[in-house]
């Protein structure tokens, strides 16, 4: 007996009209397992200082980063991984971004010059889908906070490292006429704003900065690598920036651009998007662990180990069978 | 008495051809939710996330507006035919006497139940993934006892490539107090060579002689991947990556010599009458490498129940299979 050919057919119509009602209802039956950042609940205030005690606490997500390669110029596979760790803190998210670079790039003052950087990409609203990860889309932007190694240098002294001769008679610093590109709020040429730069999109090609200053972060070069720490208060500033609350999560993407490699603007390394969970408990609450629980290596080494001993066992069998 | 028998043979031929029927079902269903995996990853894995970023395409906007509402339907259709293909799965497994259907009935069962618990907010991904884990596990062991060499190396690196690039992602979910954690990262390369070896192994699954049309087929798959790692590489891995879960550690020659073996062991077993083998090829390269989504490790559980319980024993293999539950 096989299904009749009516029956078949309503089987047919019935998933049919099960996937349109998901659809028009926008309930997806999966759920993500990609890996997850979270925010721990910290109990002083971290500061924007990457080494705070509370970073200790906490071990970072190793996120996988590979080069842009969407449109030209694409990245180079300079940074392989970066690692991510975030705490709240009085109603602000703090994230701490870390990674190996052996040459600092804190200075684009010659031409020949590049910054090293680092982005963290927001959705700009919490949505079922995120957004394309170069840049979102017209129907669901992206807000983006980069730091930069020259601006949190300042661009006066690398300047001044990069042309020690360079002398200046008399320029009026005050007569806007004279700088137009400061004039018209070009945020390079805006000066002492801090090292990071609030940004939305909506597609390629429309990045820009954001009316709003809410971002803050600083970041510090040591033992061949960088570590930043980025702060903003939960509440969102202004349009085309997430909010963000105890109990909620939101997706988080992030690029590098390593200055000596010559990556600027599009060429750089990115990852795909994690999630970003808020919790809201204090690390010293987490269960004490040192290191990958064990239940979980038995889980993963258990198939290896019994694949093994299915090998031998047969290959002693076959020995035997054949004495 | 003789009656007595003849009634008894009638009544067994029913109750074998009402378990064909059922099984009928869930490989119609299996296949199903191959060709709209296939048709997801095609519209809205591979054109949509390109399409929006070329420069211009709001100029398209109702095109691309439909491509994208087709794509997403093909995603929900998929997903009701997965979830339904794993219970059929379950079902006829159960239906089995050994304890190595017996076993991967129940971990496929595990999954869907942590899958929609995961969905209604009742667990945690920290219970989610290991249970993912789990299911694929106990599914790849059971695999591994099925007679057949081949079938067993292949259920094993499969299985193996899967459980290594996931346990990067088990690794670090679960270290939230490890101070100085180790990079797990080395994982991934390791589950991609596991991968393209399971792809290289995927033709001595079918002892005929090679047809001309899939060895054609092999050699297009052979050059289309050279050319596109060649003249596009960063595009083509990022594809990869986003697609399959491949990031596209080794070296170009290698995915092309992987990609055109398993593009012809897919058309020689679509073409010799191992249907349910090419429909368990199509189930595991929807699903991917890695943990991603309870959608594509569905997908992966589903390929490995069929790659390890379908028959090699000719065109009507599937039939063969529910018959002998």
């Amino acid at each position: 007996m096989t299904l009749r050919r009516r029956p078949r057919w309503v089987f047919g119509a019935g998933v049919l009209l099960a996937a349109l009602a998901l659809q028009i209802l926008g309930a997806n039956p999966a759920v993500s397992q990609t890996p997850e950042v979270t925010v721990w609940l910290a109990k002083k205030d971290p500061g924007l200082d990457p080494g705070a005690p509370v970073w200790s606490q906490i071990a970072p997500l190793d996120i996988p980063l590979s080069m842009q390669g969407m449109t030209y110029p694409q990245g180079t596979p300079g940074v392989p991984t970066l690692g991510v760790r975030a705490v709240m803190h009085e109603h602000a998210l703090y994230v701490r971004v870390s990674w190996q670079d052996l040459t600092r790039d804190d200075s684009a003052a010659r031409v020949d010059q590049f910054s090293d950087a680092v982005a963290l990409q927001f959705p700009a609203k919490a949505a079922s889908s995120v957004p394309s990860v170069c840049m979102g889309q017209a129907d669901s932007g992206v807000n983006i906070w980069q730091w930069r190694a020259d601006s949190e240098r300042g661009v006066q002294a690398a300047l001044a490292d990069a042309f020690p001769r360079m002398a200046i008679d008399a320029v009026p610093t005050t007569v806007e006429p004279l700088y137009p590109a400061r004039a018209a709020g070009n945020p390079y040429a805006v000066i002492d704003t801090g090292p990071v730069q609030n940004l939305v999109a909506t597609g390629f090609g429309t990045l820009g900065p954001a009316l709003e200053r809410a971002v803050s972060g600083h970041g510090m070069y040591e033992g061949g690598g960088w570590a930043v720490v980025f702060r903003r208060p939960f509440d969102a500033p202004g349009p085309d920036q997430p909010s963000f609350g105890v109990d909620t999560r939101t997706d988080l993407a992030l690029a590098v651009w390593n200055g000596s490699k010559g990556d600027r603007n599009g060429q750089k390394s990115v990852s795909s998007f994690v999630r970003l969970v808020f919790k809201g408990v204090s690390p010293d609450a987490a269960p004490p662990r040192q290191g990958t629980p064990v239940v979980i290596w038995y889980l993963t080494g258990a198939p290896f180990a019994a694949a093994l001993l299915f090998g031998l066992t047969l290959a002693v069998r076959r020995l035997r069978a054949r004495s | 008495m003789s009656g007595l028998a003849a009634g008894r043979a009638l009544a067994g031929r029913v109750e074998a051809q009402a378990r064909a029927s059922r099984g009928d079902l869930v490989w119609w269903l299996a296949r199903a939710a191959v060709l709209a995996g296939a048709a997801e990853l095609f519209l809205l894995r591979l054109v949509t996330r390109t399409a929006v970023h070329i420069p211009g395409i709001a100029t398209l906007g109702g095109p691309y507006l439909v491509v994208a509402e087709l794509g997403r339907f093909a995603y929900y259709l998929a997903a009701v035919l997965l979830s339904l293909t794993l219970v059929g799965l379950a079902w006829v497994l159960a239906r089995r006497a050994s304890p190595a259907a017996l076993t991967g009935a129940a971990s496929l069962l595990l999954f869907l139940g942590a899958a929609l618990a995961a969905r209604a907010g009742l667990i945690g991904d920290a219970l989610l993934a290991p249970i993912s884990v789990l299911a694929v596990e106990v599914v790849m062991l059971a695999g591994a006892t099925r007679p057949g060499a081949a079938r067993r190396a292949s259920v094993l690196l499969f299985g193996s490539a899967f459980l290594v690039s996931s346990a990067y992602a088990l690794f670090q979910a679960n270290a939230t107090e490890n101070v100085g954690a180790a990079s797990f990262a080395w994982l991934l390369p390791i589950g991609e060579f596991v991968v393209l070896a399971w792809c290289v192994e995927a033709p001595l699954l079918l002892r005929r002689r090679p047809d001309r049309a899939s060895v054609m087929w092999g050699i297009a798959v052979a050059l289309a991947t050279l050319i596109a790692l060649r003249t596009g590489e960063a595009t083509t891995k990022i594809l990869l990556l986003w697609n399959l879960g491949l990031a596209g550690y080794l070296p170009d020659p290698a995915y092309a010599l992987a990609f055109s073996l398993l593009a012809y062991a897919l058309s020689r077993g679509a073409r010799s009458g191992r249907s349910s083998l090419a429909t368990a090829f199509g189930l595991l390269i929807v699903g991917g490498l890695g943990l991603h989504s309870t959608y594509q490790t569905g997908f992966v559980l589903a390929g490995l129940a069929v790659l390890s319980f379908e028959r090699d024993d000719g065109p009507s293999s599937e039939e063969r299979l529910m018959r002998s539950a």
